[in-house]
């Protein structure tokens, strides 16, 4: 049963070493890369948008940002979704639409995407107050609007870079996601079947 | 806790006569160990990446202690409580007691094979909380009250046709043949558990001390789901999963998503760190991570087999193991399966119950390969099966005995070439009862064990010394 002691029989256990190693409070001491992606922003664009069709993503990519509002009323129309939920962001403040707070019976959530990782075609979400999680994955379809220029090109170079940002990570947010495609299982007899518990639609519009 | 020994061989007995089952294993252990490949292939630091892996695993377990303080206290800063549990009975204890505490009715759950470990579902139901497994394979396992066949893929074992048979059964639907279908009516019926639940419950892959935040790793959402939904979020951890810092997580996302499944990464990491903060709208109020030791601590004492610890449970090594496409999930008799099955289980539970496992293995070391973390399985296996023969040592056992009486003769026999030559010409002299074209069949017990499974080949009439003497009797070694 519960025990106040356990915590000390624990670390009681635990103690089998006289003197300790040093701990590697240093850090990595390699740093991992993928040679095959250059900086070259455009070709980590190319690389996100094989990778995420790949993983059955669908992607639009934008010429000028002035059309992301013409896309996505194209996109609500195509899918003919009565209701949409999204983040409050500035790119969607002329949006013809109110935010559906019900997001269980909501038909599309959008959202923005604060990175994305080339090599393996990754959306990553950070939450807070504007960022709300639920809305990259109650709905049926999640459409995400990517800046191109947050495209890093692999994982290792995604956390380096939330490294630098969050400093000591005093200031960590409550709940980073990476989603990489639609929610997928292939747990009945292996076949792979989409949209088992979060969307089964997972679209990128590039701007 | 395992009650009855684990008998092996009559567990893979039973799976050997199940043709259906033998088709699934084979289809499934193909598939994966290709997948796996393929992905692998495409890294090409992935030795660099394993190295750095096992590395930091084996300076992480010999300062268990203190990264565990650590951790505890990167929770309680960002507004979590932490439960330290030293068993299995004490860590549901804790959970169902976080449930009483707050009224609790209805709990979802994410794939985690502590909570399989620790039986928590049993306990939760037991004291009137009712508990749904959310992983679509976990989730079928469930509802036919049967065990997790594999720790990534629960039921592989089950054909679309029985799926198919039991939703129909426990809910009334047609009987839908395809995957598809039956997923969405899974949807369906979980959906409903989710939005009615008042608290989730989920495994760790990764715990980073230095931040406090654990790392949720799967395909489906329903782990996003348990622990964004619900306001009370309780996570349970082995004692072993700490990862020390944030920047870390790379290098193990990178080994896992690709040796589990062969993704470059799987659909959803979530890092959670705390209950939500002010201000956002979703998330728990509450964050609970337990630490379970249940026999850890004490694994992690031994030199021998402390790397048992380093395990990331990818199932990779399952996958390739030429034992389990033979014999399956369930031959191993608990939670884990395969050659982490095989390691791990007689660390955690009474050695004398689980002395068959660490023989459930022809020691070739596939897995060593294929494992991330690079954990040397014949090496641990062999240090295991050392523990087992000194446990029996001194007891009345009567295999035991012949076989060092075999032994004993053979070595006696083998050091004297009188003997020798004698032994071989009387062997072949005797066999004549049992040769059949040049091969032994149906030898009396305790060679009966031996012919039963295959034939031992004859011995030659003419001893290999006679045909020598003949071919170079003093020339030297030049043949005539
Ligand atoms: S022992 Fe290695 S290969 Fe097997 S599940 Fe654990 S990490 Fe994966």
């Amino acid at each position: 049963m519960i025990s106040k002691g356990s915590k000390a029989f624990i670390l009681q256990n635990l103690n089998f070493t006289s003197i300790k190693e040093e701990k590697s409070r240093k850090g990595r001491e390699k740093t991992f890369s993928n040679s095959e992606f250059s900086i070259d922003q455009s070709k980590l664009e190319d690389d996100f948008i094989e990778n995420f069709k790949m993983v059955s993503g669908e992607v639009h990519l934008l010429a000028e940002k002035e059309d992301l509002i013409e896309k996505i009323n194209e996109l609500i129309h195509e899918i003919g979704a009565q209701s949409v939920s999204f983040w409050n962001m500035e790119s969607l403040k002329s949006l013809e639409f109110t935010s559906e707070s019900d997001l269980a019976n909501t038909d599309i959530g959008i959202t923005g995407a604060d990175f994305a990782i080339a090599d393996t075609g990754t959306l990553v979400l950070l939450s807070g107050p504007k960022q709300p999680r639920l809305t990259s994955l109650l709905p049926p379809v999640h459409i995400a609007i990517l800046k191109k220029e947050t495209i890093v090109p692999n994982i290792h170079a995604l956390f380096a870079r939330l490294g630098k940002s969050y400093e000591n990570y005093d200031k960590l947010c409550s709940c980073i996601s990476f989603i990489t495609g639609p929610s997928r299982t292939a747990d009945i007899e292996l076949n792979l079947t989409l949209g088992v518990h979060g969307p089964g639609r997972a679209i990128v519009v590039i701007i | 806790m395992i009650t009855e020994r684990i008998d092996f061989k009559k567990n893979s007995a039973e799976a050997l006569g199940n043709p259906k089952l033998k088709k699934a294993l084979v289809n499934f252990t193909d598939r994966s160990r290709a997948s796996r490949q393929k992905a692998v292939s495409g890294v090409f630091e992935w030795e660099e990446l394993r190295s750095e892996a096992r590395g930091i695993k084996e300076e992480v377990i010999k300062n268990l202690d203190s990264y565990l303080l650590e951790l505890e206290k990167s929770v309680t800063r960002v507004g979590g409580r932490v439960h330290w549990a030293k068993d299995a009975e004490e860590a549901s204890a804790i959970v169902v007691n976080i449930a009483r505490e707050n009224n609790v009715r209805n709990v979802v759950k994410s794939k985690s094979m502590a909570t399989e470990e620790i039986e928590l579902n049993k306990h939760l139901i037991s004291n009137g909380i009712n508990t749904v497994e959310t992983d679509l394979g976990e989730y079928i396992v469930q509802l036919c009250d049967d065990h997790p066949f594999h720790i990534i893929t629960p039921a592989i074992h089950k054909t679309k046709e029985d799926i198919s048979k039991l939703f129909s059964e426990k809910f009334g639907v047609p009987e839908y043949e395809e995957p598809q279908e039956l997923t969405n009516i899974a949807r369906k019926e979980l959906r409903e558990k989710f939005l009615s639940a008042d608290m989730g419950i989920s495994g760790v892959n990764f715990a980073v001390a230095e931040t406090g935040t654990i790392a949720i790793v799967e395909n489906e959402g329903n782990a996003r789901l348990a622990t964004t939904f619900p306001d009370i979020h309780v996570a349970i951890m082995g004692i072993e999963k700490i990862v020390p810092r944030f920047e870390q997580l790379s290098i193990f996302l990178s080994l896992l998503a690709r040796s589990a499944t062969g993704q470059k990464s799987s659909t959803y990491v979530s890092l959670i760190t705390g209950p939500k903060r002010e201000g956002e709208s979703d998330g728990p109020r509450q964050f609970h991570l337990v630490f379970l030791d249940n026999g850890r601590s004490e694994i992690a004492k031994s030199e021998e087999t402390r790397e048992s610890l380093y395990c990331i449970r990818c199932g990779a090594c399952i996958n390739v193991c030429p034992v389990y496409r033979q014999v399956g999930g369930h031959s191993y008799g608990w939670v884990y399966s395969g050659p982490i099955g095989a390691i791990i289980t007689p660390q955690l539970n009474d050695p004398q119950k689980t002395a068959d496992l660490p023989f459930a293995s022809s020691l070739c070391g596939a897995c060593r390969d294929v494992c991330p973390v690079k954990i040397d399985f014949p090496h641990v296996l062999l240090s295991l099966r050392q523990k087992v023969v000194e446990e029996t040592k001194g007891r009345a056992n009567l295999p035991g005995f012949i076989e060092k009486t075999a032994f004993r003769i053979w070595s006696f026999v083998f050091s004297k070439p009188f003997y020798y030559n004698l032994a071989g010409k009387t062997m072949a002299f005797l066999q004549c009862l049992y040769q059949k074209d040049n091969e032994l069949q149906g030898l009396p017990y305790p060679f009966s064990k031996w012919t039963r499974e295959k034939n031992f080949p004859a011995f030659s009439r003419k001893p290999f010394r006679e045909i020598w003497k003949e071919k170079y009797h003093g020339r030297n070694g030049v043949l005539r």
